[in-house]
């Protein structure tokens, strides 16, 4: 909330710097003390093969909530991302059906697919005014519906070799998804942390009037801010469609929220201009970890979503006691 | 537009048009236009038995709107009532298959259970100040947990006498008319007519203001919510008495499209601006659209398309009706 109260030349520098460096590393103070937990009630968690396989869990929504961040601190919303993922991957199965030849077409179709929903999101967003949770959420089911239209309801398909390597090979004992994970993370911390864009995205979510009087061009960032996210988003699709090998009509269910989850579990304010890449990082892992040892104490789903809505409150409540 | 009394910070009103057809809410011309659009393509869409069921197929999503819309004028939402919906429909029909001599008790049980969930809600909206979105999002999947805790599959059954709630008619008229009627009559008067109500839209316009001016603004924040979630838990118990059984996800799409319903209705985002009735047409008009699609043998999938782009386009002619209002985000 400071951000919002400051304005001029300091401005830049409270909301890029000092307030998150320290939300950005407390999640992960969370993820050990969790690792520690496991240890103590279910010893046989931490196994080094098991926990790389919790981080594989972690990267597809990892890779998303880059992008939730990132729009998130410009002070939107996207619950548009679960249905691109969707979108791609169904599209991707029925293209390439099982063949590698037709590979480099397919990643240009999911790079156009996240461009354009991402262009159409933060058009409407800034020119029209709509607000973007009405706005993603209309996307959400318009995607949601193309995606059904397109396969009439039966997804058919298969994931040639390649991208079966990128989605579900290992390099040495490492997922291959993991490296995108990392390749996003490292890009992404770069691009908000020292570059002049990341602190655009702040100015504008700190404070927007204060950002457009200092002569930034606010409509351009927030429209690129929903690109970035709907591309990532995109992409993951394409990785995720490589982890399940086939289409799904039902692969990016659940991505929307949980990546908002993981954001803001990870520190990222709801109300823009505060978040960090490697908060949000941790806040993925925390997610994946926290389901998997449910699942892996043979709790049911219904458990598992009593203690995620219990965990994402307790984690909002964190977080509105630290800004204040 | 609503007619309110309080001046707020955001009440930068258009000026009112002396033109008649300009004040009426866009979405009663979308729902006259669906409605002949329905009449052209179908001779079936003017029997009484279309009709019935549009109106029976509705009322769910015509009570549970009344809560959002609330929710909505305070400048919150409340994505809880989704799953609060869910949890009674199978709270219901779970403990009235073995204990059918108890059926009043166990309404009255899941009726209690709606309250203290939206209890929960505003207690924690209002005094740990925690943002509505994510509370209620949170609240829901836990309660969606809960929900899923008690009932994996769809069963139960209710008693037959349960299942008249739904079914009794008045001529050709369901009695689901009048709970509709009566609810949103009851509703707008203590909305328009009561401190209570128009406490709501000073909450919702200007919360420092509203606190300011003497009004207490935690109160109003807890009752809104805990009327949220009585109300979803009507629409739980209809839905248990329409189905006759229970169904763990039956809630799923209705918070949204509380959503859409309030704000087709011309319900404000931000808080402030908004009205029941704006709401209830809402709530018509995305059920005589499925309705209308369905008789015209469109398929499901379309129908996801059409609603995204109802919400956006709905969205945009109200923020271009009230063009003042543009600089708010």
């Amino acid at each position: 909330m400071t951000t919002k109260l400051a304005d001029g030349v300091g401005f830049f520098k409270s909301a890029s710097k000092n307030i998150n460096r320290y939300q950005g590393l407390m999640i992960w103070v969370v993820v050990a003390l969790l690792f520690l937990l496991a240890r103590v009630i279910a010893p046989s968690f931490l196994n080094p093969v098991h926990i790389l396989n919790v981080v594989r869990q972690a990267s597809g929504l990892g890779i998303v909530t880059i992008g939730q961040t990132i729009v998130l601190i410009t002070g939107g919303l996207d619950l548009s991302n679960g249905a691109v993922i969707t979108l791609v991957d169904v599209i991707a199965a029925t293209i390439l059906n099982g063949k590698n030849d037709l590979l480099v077409p397919v990643i240009f179709i999911t790079l156009f697919i996240g461009l354009t929903v991402g262009l159409v999101n933060g058009l409407l967003i800034t020119k029209l005014k709509i607000p973007p949770l009405i706005e993603t959420l209309g996307m959400f089911g318009i995607l949601k519906g193309i995606a059904y239209v397109y396969t009439r309801g039966a997804p058919k398909g298969d994931i040639p070799t390649s991208l079966e390597f990128v989605g579900s090979g290992h390099v040495g004992p490492i997922p291959t998804q993991v490296f995108f994970w990392l390749f996003f993370t490292i890009i992404a911390m770069i691009v908000m942390g020292k570059t002049p864009y990341g602190r655009l995205i702040y100015s504008v979510g700190g404070n927007k009037r204060a950002a457009r009087l200092s002569g930034v061009r606010v409509d351009r960032v927030i429209i690129s801010a929903y690109i970035i996210s709907s591309c990532l988003a995109a992409f993951t699709g394409l990785i995720l469609a490589g982890y399940i090998g086939t289409g799904s009509l039902t692969l990016g269910e659940g991505y929307n929220l949980n990546s908002l989850a993981a954001a803001v579990v990870g520190g990222t304010a709801f109300t823009g201009g505060i978040g960090t890449i490697i908060g949000s990082a941790g806040g993925a892992m925390f997610l994946a970890i926290i389901i998997s040892l449910l699942r892996f104490l043979g709790l049911p789903y219904s458990t598992q979503l009593v203690v995620q809505g219990v965990v994402l409150a307790i984690a909002i409540f964190a977080q509105t006691r630290v800004q204040e | 537009m609503s007619n309110t009394t309080i001046t707020t910070e955001k009440q930068t009103k258009p000026p009112i048009s002396r033109n008649i057809f300009r004040r009426v809410r866009p979405v009663f011309y979308a729902l006259i236009l669906l409605c002949v659009i329905g009449i052209i393509t179908q001779p079936n869409f003017l029997t009484i038995r279309n009709l019935r069921n549009i109106i029976l197929s509705t009322t769910p999503w015509a009570i549970a709107t009344i809560g959002q819309s609330l929710a909505l004028l305070t400048a919150g939402i409340d994505l809880s009532i989704g799953p609060v919906i869910s949890l009674t429909n199978i709270v219901a029909a779970f403990l009235m298959k073995d204990y059918p001599e108890y059926a009043l008790g166990i309404s009255l049980l899941c009726i209690a259970l709606g309250l203290f969930v939206g209890l929960i809600n505003g207690l924690v909206i209002a005094y740990l100040k925690l943002n509505p979105f994510l509370f209620t999002l949170a609240s829901g999947t836990a309660i969606q947990g809960v929900t899923l805790g008690i009932m994996y599959q769809p069963g139960g059954m209710v008693t037959p006498e349960f299942l008249q709630i739904s079914r009794i008619s008045i001529g050709f008229l369901p009695l689901a008319t009048l709970y509709i009627l009566f609810l949103y009559v009851v509703g707008s008067f203590i909305l328009k007519r009561t401190s209570f109500g128009l406490s709501i839209y000073a909450v919702g316009g200007n919360q420092n203001s509203a606190r300011l001016s003497g009004i207490r603004v935690e109160r109003v924040l807890i009752a809104v919510y805990t009327i949220s979630g009585f109300l979803a838990s009507l629409a739980g118990l209809y839905i248990a008495s329409r189905i006759g059984s229970g169904d763990p996800i039956v809630g799923e799409p209705i918070s949204l499209d509380t959503i859409t319903a309030a704000v087709l209705g011309g319900t404000s985002l931000f808080g402030g601006i908004g009205d029941l009735w704006g709401g209830l047409a809402g709530a018509f008009f995305i059920g005589t659209l499925s309705t209308t699609l369905n008789l015209n043998n469109v398929s499901p999938f379309y129908q996801w398309i059409v609603k995204g782009f109802i919400l956006i386009a709905a969205m945009a002619i109200d923020l271009w009706r009230h063009t003042g209002n543009n600089e708010i985000v």
